[in-house]
């Protein structure tokens, strides 16, 4: 299944700039090379992060200075969603780190040689997020293990799940990615999504979970809350009338609903 | 009829009689044969002779005159009818509106029996009839398709008199009758007789559809006359009788009605009767009834009115079966179960005290003593116990041993047990007290008796879990300070409670059994082994627990051993380690007790003490009699944790034997008191067993500790149980998961599912499960 989720049925993407020329392998790796070189002094930027980040010395991998330098040069802001999107094409281990294979795999696939051409794949893939369903579950599942900060971790931050979903949510919101559906069960018991009249999920909810999350989520957030949530904003309504506490959401889920039925209705 | 003539001739022919000329003889027999008939509708038939008579119809239908001579006996039918009901009927019509029944029913009386007369005359004119003109029967009535003259007499009868047109013989009639029944409602005598004599008529006579006349002309009038009398009827009953009264007037009524309708209406009314009385008198007071304040079915069983409990039983269940009876019945035995249920618990609460107690007092302890709670405890099972007695009694009694009562009273008995939080300790305590040795003097029989009823309530529980934990610590008790009344008591205890758990459940008390057994096997070699060694200068006597077997709640309480103490354990501890090695012993010194010689100014005496009193009094030995020791010294010295320390302290300070003096003295142990010996201390008896002031009944913190464990155990199982189910089946729903899993721990505790649903997701980030793609079912991972 962690399979399935790191690498989407979906070839990720044709988001080409232009030309069916071959991304040049060498240019790429050029790149990573350029960033991974201490360019910045160090400290100043470490002082104000939470998260361990490795130096760009310590490992063969881009770094938190050669990340903040690749934002400036792309123009994107470093807490951009899109980061997340360019994070899972590139299959980052985690916040401001870059390994070589991913670096050189992902800017292949997506067509791009030089910093003019990621600019406009970044751009494309920030549409994408917004309105392709899928990709946008691809990114969001993967963006759990990346806010990971050590292998083997089975739950993230409380504190840092809420960040990551104050980045998605938005995101998923603006576009179509997720636009509320009904959910049904099939005949041949396949669940089944339809077009749905209610207005669903929407920033007074994302403000809500929040809020319950920062109070009463408990420490941690587990990797089977952090997926179903995404079933859940996009299939539940706007009041929370048809959520059936019988039904396999995780507890948390569960408490949210029922807190946050009064507050709705 | 053949010619004979004597003389038989060559051809005989048979002829035709000769036909008399028409017209001459036929009014003149019928002339005669109408003489006739008015005889015998005058009851001179005696003076006539059928042959006669019966030729004139012979004839009169052989020269074709049968058209003529029926018509003419009905008419002389109807005129016969005319005349009687002008002579018997007309002048018995009712008067007037008498107010007074008897003379209404004297008179609808005198009606009944005149249509009576009338149609018994007109019955017995007809057979005769039918008699001298059976002839016209069977050939005229045959060929001309009319009926036969009986029928058509009864015909005439129903016309000309009940359904009369120049008099209301038909609502006279009726009236009468009801008036009658109306008569025998508000309780005269009738003459039934006249009343079954005349609707007999009703039942003879049948219409043109071959009903019988009774289904239109009395059953519907009676049936509504019926409704309206009963409407009214219920609603004076409800206003003047009490539940009990009530039931027994819709008994009588019931009755009353069936007898009626059997003996002098018809067999068939008799449910439609049945239906209206209880469709007014029962359906729709029921609930009514059931709860009637002061009178209902919990005043019949506060008073042990079996039979009216029974009546109302019967009422509801065979009359109302269809119209909520039974649901209703059953509603009102669950409540007063219930509300019973609630007393109990309220008024035998050992943490709230008795029910007086208000509320706001919450500076001052509220907690009642160990003492009275305790009493408290077994009070609340023998009260339960006694409440479902009475609940038998009434089942076998009065209900008949009703299958779906005996569930509404199980179904309450368990609800109000577990609606009280500490069933389960409470009856494991109830179990203690009469397994413990030495008390109220029971006989063996008697205690097995009440420890089956107990198993009763135990049945109930839903939290067996819960009852186990407690069990175990009481049985440790028992036990460990030698206090059960007898083996074979407590084995078969545990055997009834193995029939009713299985043996997963009492596994671990016999493991405690078992180690008493091994222990006293292992003390007689200890002994064998002392006399070749040097024994330590006290002498003791270990019990080897099974740490699994045994219950360590509140129990792990160390202490500092004094050097005598140490001096016997390690002597013990070495003995031990030479026969089974990898084991390792942890004194338990909370379970143990002592026998110490004390020495006081008036005398010695032999003290038998908890293990902590002794090193608490073993403090004393090094201080003079008139010095102090403070609560901090003592347990700077001894490491007794606090609540242990001062229920040890209290018991030898503030309880009957005051072996110490506390200063100041006082009831309860406080951390700045300080203590010395009581050398004065005097008492006749030379052995004194000083039983620490034991809080049997778990406090407030304690009951908070023993739910936190039991959770924690919960939490084990549920995980366990659900890995086994997943193992099993692989690939399970959701729901199904959760419904097997409550099935599978419903013998030990019954889970809730949103429990179940966070054990689920622990699982699944412990990786043991993980959901499928659809969302709602799950993976085992192997």
């Amino acid at each position: 299944m962690d399979n399935y989720y790191a690498n989407p049925p979906s070839t990720p993407t044709s988001a080409t700039t232009s030309t069916s020329r071959a991304p040049d392998v060498k240019k790429i790796g050029a790149l990573f090379d350029s960033y991974k070189g201490g360019h910045c002094p160090k400290n100043s930027y470490r002082r104000g992060l939470t998260l361990e980040v490795p130096l760009d010395s310590d490992t063969g991998n881009i770094g938190i200075d050669g990340t903040l330098k690749l934002c400036e040069d792309l123009g994107v802001n470093p807490e951009d969603v899109v980061m997340l999107a360019v994070a899972y094409e590139l299959k980052s281990p985690g916040v401001g780190e870059w390994t070589r294979q991913g670096w050189v795999d992902g800017w292949k696939n997506l067509q791009c040689d030089q910093i003019q051409q990621m600019k406009a794949a970044i751009a494309q893939l920030s549409s994408k997020l917004s309105n392709d369903t899928d990709y946008f579950r691809s990114v969001y599942n993967f963006t759990f293990d990346f806010a990971k900060t050590e292998a083997g971790q089975r739950s993230i931050p409380v504190e840092s799940a809420v960040a990551f979903w104050g980045l998605l949510l938005p995101a998923g919101l603006k576009g179509r990615a997720l636009q509320h559906m009904d959910m049904k069960t099939g005949d041949d018991g396949e669940t089944v999504y339809t077009a749905s009249r209610d207005p669903g999920w929407n920033a007074t909810h994302s403000e809500l979970w929040s809020e319950y999350m920062n109070e009463k989520g408990g420490k941690g957030v587990s990797k089977d809350t952090w997926m179903m949530f995404f079933d859940f904003v996009r299939t539940i309504d706007a009041k929370f009338e048809k959520y059936d506490a019988d039904a396999a959401w995780p507890s948390a889920i569960d408490d949210f609903a029922e807190w946050a039925k009064e507050k709705l209705c | 009829m053949s010619s004979t003539h004597g003389i038989p001739r060559p051809k005989p022919k048979i002829k035709p009689p000769k036909p008399r000329g028409p017209g001459t003889n036929v009014q003149e027999d019928w002339v005669k044969l109408s003489h006739a008939i008015k005889e015998i509708q005058n009851e001179r038939a005696n003076q006539l002779s059928f042959e006669e008579n019966y030729r004139y119809g012979y004839n009169l239908v052989l020269y074709r005159q049968g058209d003529f001579l029926y018509k003419n006996v009905k008419t002389l039918i109807d005129e016969y009818l005319t005349q009687l009901t002008e002579e018997f009927i007309v002048p018995a019509f009712a008067a007037g509106n008498h107010a007074d029944p008897t003379t209404r029913g004297q008179e609808g009386e005198l009606l009944m029996k005149g249509l009576r007369k009338v149609w018994d005359k007109h019955n017995s004119s007809m057979r005769k009839l039918s008699d001298i003109l059976k002839y016209m029967d069977r050939v005229y009535s045959v060929s001309a398709e009319v009926p036969q003259i009986i029928p058509a007499g009864l015909k005439l009868f129903l016309d000309n008199v009940l359904h009369r047109k120049t008099s209301p013989v038909q609502e006279q009639v009726v009236d009468a009758i009801l008036g009658q029944i109306q008569v025998e409602r508000d309780g005269y005598t009738i003459n039934q007789t006249a009343v079954k004599e005349c609707v007999e008529i009703y039942l003879q006579l049948e219409d043109q559809s071959a009903k019988q006349v009774y289904f239109t002309d009395i059953e519907p009038v009676f049936l509504a006359e019926t409704r309206k009398f009963y409407v009214a009827e219920a609603e004076k009953l409800l206003q003047t009788c009490d539940a009990a009264e009530y039931l027994r007037r819709v008994e009588q009524r019931l009755d009353s009605e069936e007898a009626r309708a059997y003996y002098y209406l018809s067999a068939s009314t008799s449910p439609a009767v049945k239906a209206i009385v209880e469709a007014n008198l029962l359906s729709p007071h029921l609930d009514t009834i059931v709860s009637m304040t002061g009178s209902g079915l919990d005043a019949m069983i506060d008073a042990n009115k079996t039979d009216d409990i029974n009546r109302m039983y019967r009422l509801f269940f065979e009359v109302s079966t269809h119209t909520g009876g039974p649901q209703a019945f059953r509603k009102g035995l669950r409540e007063s179960i219930l509300s019973r249920g609630r007393l109990i618990n309220e008024t035998n609460d050992p943490l709230n005290g008795g029910p007086d107690e208000v509320e706001e007092e919450k500076g001052k302890s509220k907690q009642n003593t160990p003492v009275q709670a305790l009493s408290l405890a077994l009070k609340w099972v023998q009260d339960s116990l006694d409440l479902k007695d009475k609940f038998d009694l009434i089942l076998k009694y009065a209900l008949l041993s009703d299958r779906t009562c005996e569930l509404a009273i199980t179904e309450a008995l368990g609800s109000f047990i577990n609606l009280n939080p500490r069933a389960p300790e409470f009856i494991s305590l109830f179990i203690d007290e009469n397994l413990k040795k030495g008390l109220k003097g029971k006989s063996d029989d008697e205690v097995d008796i009440v420890l089956d009823k107990t198993i009763t309530l135990f049945r109930f529980i839903t939290e067996k879990d819960s009852f186990e934990r407690y069990y175990k610590s009481h049985l440790a008790r028992r036990l460990l300070l030698n206090r059960s009344v007898s083996d074979d008591a407590e084995r078969g205890m545990l055997a009834k409670l193995k029939v009713e758990c299985g043996f997963q459940f009492t596994k671990k008390m016999e493991g405690m059994f078992n180690d008493m057994k091994l222990s006293a096997d292992v003390m007689s070699s200890y002994r064998d082994y002392l006399a070749n060694t040097t024994a330590p200068a006290v002498e003791i006597n270990v019990t080897v627990m099974t740490s699994t077997f045994w219950p360590t709640t509140n129990s792990g309480a160390m202490c500092n051993f004094p050097p005598e103490l140490l001096q016997a354990c390690g002597s013990f501890e070495r003995f031990y380690n030479t026969r089974h090695s990898g084991r390792r012993l942890t004194w338990q010194p909370a379970l143990g007790n002592v026998d110490v010689k004390v020495a006081f100014k008036a005398k010695k005496h032999e003290l038998n003490v908890s293990t902590f009193a002794l090193v608490i009094l073993l403090l004393f030995e090094k201080v003079a009699d008139d010095d102090f020791l403070t609560y901090e010294d003592i347990k700077n010295s001894t490491q007794i944790p606090d609540p242990e320390l001062q229920r040890q302290l209290q018991t030898l300070a503030c309880a009957k034997f005051k072996i110490l003096k506390k200063h100041p003295p006082s009831r309860d142990i406080s951390t700045t008191d300080s203590f010395s010996f009581n050398s004065d201390f005097t008492s006749p008896l030379h052995k004194i067993k000083i039983s620490t002031v034991a809080s049997k009944v778990e406090t407030q913190e304690e009951r908070r500790e023993t739910q936190d464990r039991i959770e924690e155990e919960r939490k084990q199982q549920a995980d366990a149980c659900i890995v086994r189910v997943m193992k099993d089946r692989k690939v399970l729903g959701h729901n199904e998961l959760v419904n097997e899993v409550t099935r599978q721990l419903a013998h030990r505790f019954h889970p809730n599912p949103a429990m179940i649903k966070r054990r689920i997701e622990a699982l699944i980030e412990r990786e043991y499960l993980e959901r499928r793609e659809d969302r709602k079912s799950y993976n085992y991972l192997a």
